[in-house]
């Protein structure tokens, strides 16, 4: 936007972010060795998923199946606060065919690490990119934690 | 054994920033859908005709959240140390207003009212576009490059969220419309209403479904208010 600083946001357009959710090693993460995980290029379409009660997925999907949808990825940045990504995310569960999903939405949101050294790089706006998207995978780990309470 | 199956979707990014801002909403296509079969078509009703007049639709280019405590009271050095001490309550109530009410939700909420009846416009034809703008109270132009002569924009300017130790949470939207009169404006209305939440905004962690609720029925009731308001004044 005019007048206020690049923060970089094209680091995480949608192909970025297809990208960085194909590097999660999901099976680690939710500790589960048989974890099928597809990771979908676009959005879902539906004018409210929090109210969706049917799969997006219906052919094929497994009984026990979960849906982890990214709302809006954002980098923030605000006087005497360190610049962050923070993510908006809601997953539904399906625990079986024919079930009501169990909604659980939250954000979570992770710093931006970004050394004097880095700024004063020549390749800073690159190194920038970098640290966004690193933020943006760790955000998204601690939502998939917090989820797994819910 | 039963593998769980993720479906990881993604919508679009948003941006964030310093206090008072929030960067434009990117908001991918949708996916397009499935080729439907190919049927014997039936013979097609005439469609309904488009109506001569435009109402073009901005959502809010802006968002802020404001929380203050006791020290903002206590001068210019009370009112830093405030400031600094709420900054990344601010700077997460001002991601969550912008992820929450971002462009699609918006023109989903003023899509719904109708808003050419509420105005008492003629029938129009709606345009809302995915970007917020910023207005000039002296730009008498249009904002769009529309030419049709019957033509009326209306504006979200801002987004704001202010709470402090008297006032537990308060939505705040800013709105304007602009009739013109071929190329120039002939009538600029300017207003902001405002609705207590009854939810706090939520924290890193905690469930955003019962404050995503209520800032929409805030947005929703801002802007119905407004609507109302200006039909009453101008009807």
């Amino acid at each position: 936007m005019k007048g206020y600083p690049d923060l970089h946001a094209s680091a995480l357009d949608t192909g970025q972010q297809v990208r960085l959710l194909a590097t999660i090693d999901w099976r680690t993460a939710f500790s589960d060795p048989a974890l099928v995980v597809v990771v979908h290029s676009a959005p879902t379409g539906a004018a409210d998923d929090r109210a969706r009660t049917s799969r997006l997925v219906t052919e094929g999907s497994s009984p026990c199946y979960r849906e982890m949808i990214i709302t809006s990825s954002i980098v923030e940045s605000e006087v005497f606060s360190k610049q962050s990504v923070r993510i908006l995310a809601l997953r539904k569960r399906f625990d079986d065919a024919g079930s009501q999903p169990a909604n659980f939405s939250s954000m979570s949101q992770a710093a931006i690490l970004f050394s004097d050294a880095d700024k004063t790089a020549a390749d800073s706006s690159v190194r920038l990119d970098a640290a966004v998207q690193v933020a943006f995978v760790t955000a998204v780990g601690k939502f998939a934690v917090m989820q797994s309470f819910h | 054994m039963i593998g769980l199956r993720y479906a990881l979707s993604l919508i679009g990014a948003a941006l964030a920033a310093p206090a008072a801002m929030a960067q434009p909403v990117a908001t991918p296509a949708a996916p397009p859908a499935s080729e439907p079969a190919e049927v014997a078509a039936p013979t097609p009703a005439p469609a309904a005709p488009v109506p001569a007049c435009e109402l073009h639709v901005w959502p809010a280019a802006r968002v802020s959240a404001i929380t203050q405590g006791v020290g903002a009271g206590f001068g210019i050095i009370g009112a830093l140390i405030d400031t600094a001490a709420h900054a990344d309550q601010n700077k997460r109530d001002t991601a969550f207003i912008t992820g929450t009410l971002d462009a699609q939700a918006q023109a989903q909420v003023l899509r719904d009212l109708d808003l050419p009846a509420k105005l008492h416009l003629p029938p129009s034809q709606v345009i809302i576009h995915d970007q917020g703008i910023d207005t000039k109270r002296d730009d008498p132009q249009r904002l769009s490059n529309s030419t049709t002569p019957c033509y009326t924009e209306f504006v979200v300017r801002s987004l704001s969220y202010f709470q402090n130790i008297a006032y537990r949470g308060q939505m705040r939207t800013f709105l304007e419309v602009r009739r013109f009169d071929g190329a120039t404006v002939k009538l600029d209305f300017r207003d902001s209403r405002h609705e207590d939440l009854k939810v706090k905004l939520p924290k890193e962690g905690e469930d955003t479904g019962p404050a995503t609720d209520a800032l929409l029925t805030a947005f929703r009731g801002d802007v119905a208010f407004f609507s109302d308001k200006y039909a009453r004044k101008y009807k």
